[in-house]
């Protein structure tokens, strides 16, 4: 199997320990995990973690509908959030391309400073990748991603030190 | 946990918000155990958890009126549900309590006294070190692994960008990994 299908197994790992895949995809998973040492000690955590989910109590929904009614009667409006995802807007979209490369040249003089010599030109990649991959909507996840080796998966996070990957994150979230 | 599928949900939104209580109340149950174990790992105490979900929903319920529907409904409850646990912690001055099992009920059911005793040891000890982690990670895991979220979900509900949680997810993964073996 592939790096890249490695890649993509292993970010269907949660989907697949929770039995959310359907069974093409997930017999998929099951023959690459039955192979891959890595992915079978990762499902092994998830299955730890799942095991561990808490559950509410058993009064808990009967007090919250209790709570809704008495809401109801006195019937004053809340302040509630408003979701959006932090994506580019339409003006920014147009300068995306020159945006990409700019942030691709900075983020690889940024990761050279931090890497040394130790790291190769992949890390790099993959962290322009990923900076670049930030910038636009993605596919719905759930879909394989694209076979054009741009995902930024796991597999090439791992790649990168836990300091680049904060370095990265404090980036991506400015 | 039962699956939920946004079709439904969009249903059960159109009727609760002309004030039918059914639908309210199928919303209520659908949603609980998410709301609750989102809320459950940022305050880290089951009664703070149980005052943080009652206002997640009550605040919700309010705010039906004007919820658009750009998102699903269940990515603006656990929206919502965070910001309220948020809050809360705010509230009690980001004493943050770590999360054990003692006193909690935890979803694995062993019957048997003797497993479940050997079951609840490593579930205090699972549970403490997905406590441990920075917010943004466990977050990440919690929603990723116990919600089912995708990564874009996760960027609604935690305000961040799907790029981030990819790798915050990846970091609290690689931490977990290793502090589990």
């Amino acid at each position: 199997m592939s790096g890249a299908d490695h890649e993509r197994v292993r970010d269907l790992l949660p989907d697949y320990a929770r039995d959310g895949l359907g069974p093409v995809q997930a017999s998929r998973v099951a023959a690459h995990v039955a192979e891959c040492d890595e992915c079978a000690a990762e499902l092994a955590v998830l299955g730890d973690l799942r095991a561990a989910a808490v559950v509410p109590s058993e009064r808990l929904a009967a007090r919250v509908r209790d709570a809704l009614d008495a809401a109801r009667a006195t019937g004053a409006p809340a302040a509630v959030p408003e979701i959006r995802l932090r994506t580019a807007r339409p003006w920014r979209r147009r300068l995306w391309a020159p945006a990409a490369v700019l942030a691709t040249v900075a983020v690889a003089l940024v990761v050279t400073r931090s890497v040394g010599p130790g790291r190769g030109t992949d890390a790099l990649d993959s962290a322009a990748t990923l900076m670049a991959r930030d910038s636009v909507v993605s596919a719905p996840y759930g879909d394989w991603p694209g076979a054009d080796g741009t995902v930024a998966g796991l597999a090439m996070l791992d790649d990168l030190s836990e300091q680049q990957l904060q370095t990265l994150l404090e980036r991506m979230e400015r | 946990m039962a699956r939920v599928t946004a079709v439904e949900d969009r249903d059960l939104v159109q009727r609760a918000r002309a004030g039918n209580r059914d639908a309210l109340d199928a919303l209520l149950a659908r949603h609980l155990d998410d709301v609750f174990d989102l809320v459950y790992r940022v305050l880290g105490n089951r009664d703070a958890a149980d005052d943080a979900v009652q206002d997640a929903f009550v605040n919700a319920m309010r705010g039906l009126p004007r919820f658009r529907g750009d998102a699903s409904f269940r990515t603006w409850l656990l929206r919502i549900a965070l910001n309220t646990a948020r809050s809360a912690l705010r509230r009690r001055g980001r004493r943050r309590e770590v999360a054990l099992a003692t006193g909690s009920r935890f979803a694995d059911g062993a019957p048997d006294p003797e497993e479940r005793a050997v079951r609840s040891a490593e579930t205090e000890r699972v549970q403490a070190l997905l406590a441990d982690l920075p917010e943004k990670q466990r977050l990440a895991v919690t929603l990723r692994v116990y919600q089912g979220l995708s990564h874009r979900e996760i960027a609604e509900v935690t305000g961040s960008t799907e790029g981030a949680v990819r790798v915050n997810y990846h970091l609290g993964i690689k931490r977990l990994k290793e502090r589990m073996q």
